[in-house]
């Protein structure tokens, strides 16, 4: 038997090999990635008396902060849904990005224990990441669907509401891939860490995530050259209608998941880099 | 001949000791890897060669031991066996994908139970997924760590984290097992137990890559092993032969820290006489040995006559400054010098010294006053002994249990009669 070579990572030989590489790695730990993300639930509300219940708090907390706040008249109306719906989807798609980023961009310290001594595919930590977000945004979407049914919003036509989750899943693989793009420098500096928590902030303090803006407002024109406003809109406009175009959304879904695939890989190749650093 | 399971070929290794260079550093080596260039076989600002050049091979069946100093490059070394991170230059070549490494940590996650490290650690190195609570269930029992298995492993103990990591790993069933210090913790039955096992293993034909400074346990198990210093094998081949050469290179090294806090050599002590040599002698004029006999002769240049004195000979090395002190006239002052020389011989039948390096301290006093008309090695230079071995297992065990004396004994085993009915 020809020696084969255990340096998998060093001198790619071509992008054939390394990506079947990644798919051979892939489907080597599907099962594993399940069980880990069943344990990564598991640990989550290990400690907590309410179990599950927190997965819904704060989108719960949300609607009834926003409904207080329409009723009181406190919310700019938008013409198509109530105030307090618009509040609670933009908060739906902006906890999906926060989430996505936050879970992946400290995959080599929270993995660290185990990628330090041993050789196991970080394909399943990713996967397990990518699957607990999954649960997540459905049990954020099931709360939409509530809402939806509370303030009597008529439901978009099924391709709509694909394209809705299609784009609700691409902001989640653009944050779950910018994520991973940051995540071995987040491993390697304190910087990182500090700017990853302020900058969704900022990003988000220039997207109309609560209420609609006024376009001729300075807030209007710096959030219409946030490209997170435009797949904001696109993603409204599949699911209740609106001034957004539908197809953004589908184009969010698309790059999102090329946003993904990039930073999966790019950790796949900094992994051992990464790894070293942490040793020392 | 069989093929060999593990090729490391001309492998150096550079680390980087500066936080600061970390994303620098980081980011030229992802680039180069992505444009496939191999790295430049320099170092960069903050680096150092934790590995150069090394070479080694383990077949099917062969335990090969590392040795070395902390620091010495043999947690890289493993680290660059298991894949986890990338060699500088040179290859690493594993015939089989069933690898397995234990350490002292064994990736164990501190805030999941034992039970849900072992499903997650078996999972994740490819356990069928239905085989898992089966196998589970059987760590759970080789472990015996009782209710604890339901509890974080942050509440372990060292010892019950060994014994589940050794659990789980044990089930995975490895064609190669790399262990990296990882019996230092535990106690003396999961030693015994972890022993065992890696007999048995050996001889249904695995392979292991063994990591300790446990001499013992590397003379019993190892069929090779290198010794590691400053990156680089200083020493490979038998066992016995690279442990005794370590065991010798640190006694030297320690001798030698010793000598230069001392300092230069200072004339002994005058109150009327002063040593003019000490001399120590054997028979045939052989090397000092362990179990040996020993002549130390002192020579002093005496002024005046002298009565009513006491001589000591300490023996020390360079954790103790007296193993044993020899002494001869005290309390009585029995010892008399007279001018103009006078020679004190001091004879051991059977040196009972492990091997190693020792120094000689004299010291010539008046018992009755408890006043020192003269001494050797106190306050300046003392005499340095090198004592080797004669039984070379004997000495690998005294030293592993850092033994300075040896105390010869007979042996025999009492037979054991029934009673009769």
């Amino acid at each position: 038997m020809a020696l084969r070579s255990k340096l998998y990572w060093q001198l790619i030989p071509s992008s054939n090999s390394f990506i079947k590489k990644w798919l051979d790695d892939v489907l080597f730990c599907r099962f594993s990635a399940y069980c880990l993300f069943r344990r990564q639930l598991a640990q989550q509300y290990r400690y907590s008396s309410l179990g599950l219940f927190w997965a819904f708090v704060p989108t719960i907390l949300t609607a009834v902060v926003l409904i207080g706040s329409q009723r009181a008249q406190m919310l700019a109306t938008s013409a198509v849904v109530p105030a307090a719906f618009y509040g609670i989807f933009g908060v739906a798609l902006a906890q999906t990005f926060l989430e996505a980023l936050n879970a992946t961009r400290r995959l080599f310290i929270a993995h660290q224990h185990v990628l330090r001594r041993q050789t196991l595919p970080l394909d399943a930590f990713i996967m397990a990441d990518l699957m607990q977000l999954l649960f997540s945004m459905l049990v954020r979407l099931s709360i939409v669907v509530s809402v939806y049914v509370m303030f009597s919003v008529p439901a978009p036509n099924p391709v709509m509401a694909m394209i809705a989750v299609l784009g609700f899943c691409g902001i989640a693989c653009a944050g779950a891939g910018l994520g991973l793009l940051i995540a071995p420098f987040t491993a390697l500096t304190q910087d990182v860490e500090h700017v990853s928590a302020l900058l969704p902030w900022t990003i988000f303090a220039t997207t109309p995530v609560f209420v609609p803006v006024t376009v001729s407002s300075i807030l209007g024109r710096i959030a219409a050259i946030n490209p997170l406003t435009w797949v904001f809109d696109g993603i409204r406009a599949a699911a209740y209608g609106g001034e957004g175009h539908a197809m953004l959304a589908v184009t969010a879904g698309l790059l999102g998941a090329v946003l993904l695939l990039l930073g999966w890989s790019f950790c796949r190749v900094a992994r051992p880099h990464v790894v070293e650093r942490l040793m020392m | 001949m069989a093929e060999p399971l593990l090729v490391i070929d001309r492998v150096w290794k550079r680390l980087c000791r500066r936080h600061d260079r970390a994303i620098p550093h980081t980011l030229a080596d992802i680039s180069r890897q992505i444009l496939n260039r191999p790295p430049r076989l320099e170092l960069r600002d903050g680096e150092f060669w934790a590995l150069r050049d090394i070479n080694l091979a383990i077949e099917p069946g062969q335990v090969v031991g590392v040795i070395g100093h902390n620091g010495a490059g043999k947690s890289t070394l493993i680290n660059l066996v298991t894949g986890v991170i990338l060699p500088t230059a040179g290859s690493i070549q594993l015939r089989t994908p069933r690898i397995a490494m234990i350490d002292a940590n064994g990736g164990l996650n501190p805030f999941e139970t034992g039970r849900e490290n072992a499903a997650t650690l078996l999972a994740l190195h490819g356990l069928p997924t239905a085989a898992i609570p089966r196998d589970v269930q059987a760590v759970e029992e080789f472990a015996g760590i009782g209710e604890f298995i339901d509890a974080p492993v942050s509440t372990y103990s060292l010892g019950m984290r060994l014994r589940l990591a050794f659990s789980i790993y044990t089930r995975l069933a490895p064609e190669l097992f790399v262990i990296d210090e990882a019996l230092g913790g535990g106690d003396h039955r999961f030693r015994n137990r972890f022993r065992q096992f890696l007999r048995d293993y050996v001889d249904a034909g695995g392979s292991i890559l063994l990591c300790s400074h446990e001499m013992t346990l590397i003379q019993a198990f190892c069929h090779h092993c290198i010794l590691l210093d400053q990156g680089r094998i200083m020493a490979a081949g038998e066992p016995t032969g690279v442990i005794t050469f370590y065991q010798e290179s640190i006694a030297e090294e320690e001798a030698l820290a010793k000598d230069e806090h001392q300092g230069p050599s200072e004339p002994a002590a005058n109150e009327g006489c002063r040593i003019t040599s000490v001399n120590l002698k054997t028979e045939n004029n052989l090397p000092i040995s362990s179990g040996g006999s020993l002549l130390i002769e002192l020579e002093l240049a005496v002024d005046v006559p002298m009565e009513g004195l006491a001589c000591s000979i300490d023996i020390g090395n360079a954790e103790i400054a007296s193993i044993t002190t020899l002494v001869y006239g005290y309390p009585g002052g029995d010892l008399a010098l007279k001018p103009p020389v006078a020679t004190i011989c001091c004879h051991i039948e059977k040196l009972p010294l492990a091997p190693g390096n020792y120094n000689i301290r004299f010291s010539l006093f008046r018992p009755e006053l408890a006043t020192t008309l003269v001494s050797q090695g106190w306050d300046n230079a003392a005499l340095p002994m090198k004592v080797i071995a004669q039984d070379t297992n004997l000495a690998i065990i005294m030293r592993q249990k850092q033994n300075f004396v040896h105390i010869p004994a007979a042996w025999e085993m009492a037979a054991i009669h029934s009673e009769p009915d």
